[in-house]
């Protein structure tokens, strides 16, 4: 501000010369994030399409499961007509597909409960589950991965190595019953069954599922971003940092974790979208009214509605996460390719 | 500026890497040099002659690599940087002694814009104006156009000889009365590389920064430095100012003068200097270049390695022979 008073003209000059350069980089986030949204749409058509026609081809019919096997002739034909399973493939596609559109999912053979409504009682048990094993997973990983690639000693690494491994090859579901076993009978911290939808009353039900699935997921993490860290801690620019002594906490921010952190996030949008299915498991051992367990309720009576509805909702929540994360690990280093 | 008067002296400089259970690496060994005032230094050497962690002793990031300087001293203004705490090399560092790292590609923060790396460096030192003036005058120095494109670019949007520009950039913000530049054209085609040692010179000319210009390729050093350091096998094994290396007095400059493509005659057989440097830790007695040297002679082979003659500031030579180069 001091120069504006002794040359009034240069302020003006500069900021007119900064107009007239165009941003590049924003205009070609721009052109890539579009690219990127179109291809998540086509992407989703590809996944309701797939969980639409699986059902159809597999074996079994859901009418006969559903109405018994001493149905009349009749009733079948018209609970066919019901559902529209009388027409052919392609026209209960289209409307299946112009209903998505309007927020209907269907209606359930056997319950006659709306997907809609199924999924929105039952998904965000899941999505808690997940929310808070991957967050906790992050909260743990980044700091066990810095301090192991910052100690340099060679007996910290081995011992970092060896626990990841031991952690990652005990199945989860042994750890779900040995912490069920500790933590709700031995010390009762964990209600043995049951469960309350609201925030902070939920947790005392899920922070065991979420810390079991820590045990796989810190280690994945933890090794993924100490390798990456590995690398950046031999690049050049680290030096440079030193050099320029800039402070502790934008050293280990700007100088390590975020030229490291891109692969990591990138994994953590994938492992959403591999747990929503995976879950189901925890789901069932803690007796939570996740949509995992709906989905395989749905699965062995056949229950179109509903199965395509979750298949196709996990389908939606897999392309979001990841493109998100490949977003994610482009803002924090613009190396990453957004192709 | 003040004439003769040392900047930097390094005096019997020895660099190890202590080891539990074994004994200490010694990477460099009698390192001996000074630079004047607004001086520009060239140190050559083959690959592993200890001429980058002489740098990092300068600039004291040696104990990042877990190497510590283990013998000597290195006088930076008469200040043995041995002795000082971290607290004293934050003061000096990026500030005092500017750094120009190795290789252009990777020098600058990859997950920062050149705007903020520039801001990073200034913000070390005073100043007046604002952040984007003084960053732009520092752009304008190493003669950068476009400026306001560049500021908002992140490194890989740059060439290789306009990231290289931005490190020196960034090392000049603080006005260093030292600018350590290790092999800043690694990497750079011809002409790039002859466009950053022009300005490299013109930094020197200008701004009156003692420059140490750290190089493989001899031609280049001759070219544009006041005085030349020629380091083997963690040794100086000759220093002198540039007009008298002309006539070298170590056989090991004679192969380097030798093993140059632009005196080598056209047509001719490149000659090349034999044998391999000695691995760090596996030096015979003697003298460490004898094994590969065309001069050798029976005392060559025993004792210590031999010190640099004479005085320092003169032309020095760490041969015994030294009298009989060239006459054989």
């Amino acid at each position: 501000m001091a120069s504006s008073a002794i040359n009034p003209g240069a302020p003006a000059e500069e900021i007119s010369a900064e107009q007239k350069v165009p941003d590049k980089n924003r205009i070609a986030l721009r052109r890539t994030l579009f690219g990127r949204f179109i291809r998540s749409l086509v992407v989703a058509f590809w996944v309701m399409f797939i969980a639409f026609s699986l059902l159809r081809f597999s074996p079994g019919d859901p009418i006969r499961l559903a109405l018994g096997t001493d149905a009349t002739e009749e009733a079948v034909a018209e609970m066919k007509q019901k559902y529209g399973l009388d027409q052919s493939f392609f026209v209960q596609f289209y409307d299946y597909f112009t209903g998505v559109f309007s927020g209907d999912l269907g209606t359930s053979f056997f319950s006659q409960r709306e997907v809609t409504e199924v999924v929105a009682m039952h998904l965000p048990v899941t999505l808690m589950i997940i929310l808070l094993s991957m967050g906790a997973a992050v909260i743990i990983s980044i700091p066990i991965a810095l301090s192991v690639a910052l100690s340099r000693r060679p007996v910290i690494t081995y011992f970092f190595r060896t626990s990841t491994s031991i952690s990652l090859a005990i199945p989860g579901f042994f750890l779900a019953l040995l912490g069920l076993l500790l933590f709700g009978t031995v010390v009762t911290w964990v209600p043995a069954a049951g469960y309350e939808g609201n925030f902070p009353s939920n947790l005392k039900y899920l922070w065991l599922p979420a810390l079991v699935n820590c045990f796989s997921l810190v280690p994945i993490l933890s090794r993924v971003l100490h390798s990456s860290l590995m690398d950046t801690l031999g690049e050049e620019f680290v030096e440079t940092g030193v050099i320029r002594g800039v402070g502790k906490l934008k050293f280990y921010w700007s100088y390590m974790l975020r030229p490291s952190l891109a692969p990591t996030v990138v994994l953590v949008s994938y492992m959403v979208g591999i747990m929503i299915g995976g879950t189901v498991v925890m789901e069932m051992i803690f007796s939570l009214p996740g949509i995992g367990r709906e989905l395989i309720e749905a699965v062995s009576t056949r229950d179109y509605a509903i199965v395509q509805g979750i298949v196709m909702i996990f389908g939606l929540i897999v392309v979001f996460t990841s493109f998100i994360g490949d977003l994610l690990g482009y803002l924090l280093d613009r190396r990453v390719t957004l192709s | 500026m003040t004439p003769n008067v040392k900047l930097l002296d390094i005096n019997n400089v020895a660099i190890g890497i202590k080891r539990r259970k074994r004994e200490t690496l010694v990477i460099v060994r009698e390192a001996n040099f000074d630079v004047n005032y607004g001086e520009m230094v060239g140190i050559v050497g083959e690959s592993g002659s200890g001429k980058t962690m002489i740098c990092r002793a300068i600039i004291g990031t040696l104990e990042r690599r877990g190497a510590s300087v283990i013998g000597g001293e290195v006088l930076f203004e008469g200040l043995d940087l041995r002795t000082i705490n971290e607290a004293k090399w934050k003061t000096l560092r990026g500030k005092v002694i500017g750094y120009v790292p190795q290789s252009a590609l990777a020098g600058p923060n990859p997950v920062l814009t050149i705007e903020k790396q520039l801001a990073e460096a200034l913000s070390q030192v005073e100043g007046t104006g604002s952040m984007k003036n003084r960053s732009k005058e520092l752009l304008d120095l190493v003669k950068i156009r476009r400026v306001d494109t560049v500021m908002k670019q992140y490194p890989y949007q740059l060439s290789g000889g306009m990231r290289q520009r931005v490190m020196i950039a960034c090392a000049l913000a603080s006005k260093p009365k030292l600018l350590i530049a290790d092999e800043p054209t690694t990497g750079l085609d011809v002409t790039v590389q002859s466009q950053i040692m022009e300005l490299l010179r013109e930094i020197r000319r200008d701004l009156g920064t003692a420059i140490i210009l750290i190089s493989h390729d001899l031609a280049l050093v001759d070219e544009v430095c006041d005085k030349i350091v020629v380091m083997h096998a963690g040794a100086t094994v000759e220093v002198g100012p540039t007009s008298s290396m002309a006539t070298p007095r170590h056989p090991y400059t004679v192969a380097l003068n030798s093993s140059r493509i632009d005196v080598a005659k056209p047509g001719g057989e490149l000659l090349t200097i034999k044998g391999n440097p000695p691995s760090v830790g596996q030096w015979n007695p003697g003298c460490r270049f004898a094994e590969r040297c065309d001069y050798v002679q029976q005392d060559c082979l025993v004792g210590e390695h031999p010190a640099l003659s004479g005085n320092k500031g003169e032309h020095q030579s760490a041969c015994l022979h030294a009298d009989k180069i060239g006459k054989i």
